[in-house]
């Protein structure tokens, strides 16, 4: 069994799904406005990553706490919400 | 008219939908056991329709049905038409499109997460794919279209009234274009289960499904349910001169007028009031009509009160008109079936040849027009066409296209 996808892996894998994007350019410093990543894509991904890492995305926007330009930015976004909501940084969903 | 789209039960393109409505072939047939066990009426007729092979994925995913395919029959119409975006002042083009039920997949999907699976997960983007307004949206979204998008929901009549108030808007001069047609993509569960209740639905055909819908039969046992998109270019005469566009005809007469009796029983006042006030906005006698595109849903209640309807605005002239249900055919596409059939009407008139009513063999002593059910009729003479559209809630609304 492949190990469960990190944050940057499994964005990789739902933009290059849901937005036609090839998986090459979506590297850590691309920019999501690039992509026609915007709110509402964001909303959809959040959704995504919801069920993939079980965690509930806070109501305020994600970028109220630092700005979401990059697949980085996302990807350390996301990163401390599983580290709030399970309590380590920890890529591995939970049970 | 400059330009037409179809996305049909009968084909996705106006020759071969209209090639096959000669022929008296029909797209209605039976939705496997696969689809839902639970339905006790199975007869529709379903559009071949893959939108990933016309649309984006990034964009497929905000789509309903319903948008795919108003957004595929709006560039159809558009590359009809011969029209070059770049050159046009886009805030003087429109759109105007008719739906009855919307999104209806994406309702009945979030309906079943909050229902049937419990859960609080609803799709994101459910709200945007479900509205209504959704399809004309896309289409003011895809082309850049400025002016006014305008989204008419008057049930079976919403396309109808869609193509004709976008012909006054250009009559009035506050656009030049509109892109106007309607869209319906009513085949879901939730959807069809509604239907069934209403004890609306034609009865299955054991020996052909396809001849399911009976339109003026006396044993015709109600509409077909269909889903599909038809879309028309609309542009004032002179805009179209000057750029020198292909005209397929001219939208000459609109009456609307609203039966206020029953929610859903129409009325012989109502639906005579529309087809002589489409008349008189056409500046036209009842005999200068050479076909009638019916709305003729194969009801009980409808195809009476229709045919008792033209001939109290028809009088002598009735007999001599002929008249034909082509939703025998394509089924019953609601909010689309009113642009759809007006096509179909304008396509008669170019080829001076009118479609059949299928599948009438006896018909209701009540029913007594002449229904064209000898096969296709070429009528050398023709030079204005109706298409009838009337509806639940009771806007009946009428449309006449004359030879450009």
């Amino acid at each position: 069994m492949s190990p469960a996808p990190t944050p940057f892996e499994f964005l990789r894998l739902i933009i290059a799904r849901d937005f036609d994007v090839d998986p090459q350019l979506l590297q850590p410093d691309a920019r999501l406005e690039d992509f026609a990543v915007d709110s509402l894509g964001l909303i959809e991904i959040m959704f995504a990553v919801e069920e993939q890492f079980h965690i509930t995305v806070p109501p305020e926007p994600p970028d109220a706490r630092a700005p979401i330009n990059t697949l980085n930015d996302l990807v350390r976004y996301i990163e401390g919400l599983i580290a709030e909501q399970h309590g380590a940084a920890s890529a591995d969903p939970v049970p | 008219m400059t330009g037409m789209g179809l996305i049909s039960p009968l084909g996705n393109d106006p020759a071969t939908v209209f090639g096959r409505l000669l022929a008296g072939e029909s797209g209605i047939r039976r939705l496997p056991e696969s689809f839902n066990a639970r339905l006790s009426s199975r007869i529709v007729a379903p559009a071949a329709f893959g939108g990933a092979q016309r649309i984006s994925t990034a964009r497929l995913r905000m789509l309903d049905r319903v948008s795919q395919f108003a957004l595929a029959a709006a560039a159809e119409a558009l590359a009809d038409a011969q029209f070059a975006l770049e050159n046009e002042d886009a805030s003087r083009i429109g759109v105007s499109i008719g739906t009855g039920m919307g999104g209806a997949q994406s309702t009945d999907d979030g309906y079943q997460t909050v229902y049937e699976q419990q859960s609080d997960r609803v799709a994101p983007l459910t709200v945007i794919l479900a509205m209504n307004n959704a399809p004309a949206s896309w289409i003011g979204i895809e082309h850049g279209l400025r002016g006014p998008n305008l989204t008419y929901s008057t049930a079976c009549s919403s396309s109808a009234v869609a193509i004709g108030e976008a012909a006054r808007r250009i009559a009035h001069g506050d656009v030049q274009v509109m892109i106007a047609g309607g869209t319906e993509a009513p085949l879901t569960f939730g959807t069809l289960k509604a239907w069934e209740a209403l004890k609306t639905l034609a009865r299955e055909d054991v020996a052909n499904p396809a001849a399911s819908c009976k339109p003026f039969a006396r044993d015709r046992t109600g509409l077909v349910l269909g889903e599909g998109a038809a879309i028309l270019v609309l542009e004032d005469a002179e805009h179209a001169r000057l750029r020198g566009a292909p005209v397929h005809a001219e939208v000459a007469g609109y009456g609307l007028a609203t039966d206020t009796e029953h929610i859903t029983r129409p009325s012989v006042a109502g639906q005579a009031q529309a087809m002589a006030l489409a008349l008189s906005s056409a500046g036209l006698a009842p005999s200068d009509v050479g076909y009638i595109n019916a709305h003729g849903t194969g009801t009980q209640a409808n195809d009476a009160v229709e045919t008792a309807a033209i001939k109290e605005v028809f009088g002598d002239a009735a007999g001599g008109c002929p008249v034909s249900s082509t939703k025998s055919m394509h089924g019953h596409l609601l909010g689309a079936a009113g642009a759809l059939e007006f096509i179909i009407a304008i396509l008669a008139l170019q080829g001076r040849i009118v479609p059949p009513t299928a599948h009438l063999r006896v018909r209701d002593p009540e029913c007594d027009l002449d229904y064209v059910t000898e096969g296709a009729r070429q009528i050398e003479t023709l030079t204005a066409v109706m298409s009838n559209s009337f509806a639940f809630g009771g806007t009946n609304a009428v449309l006449i296209a004359r030879r450009a």
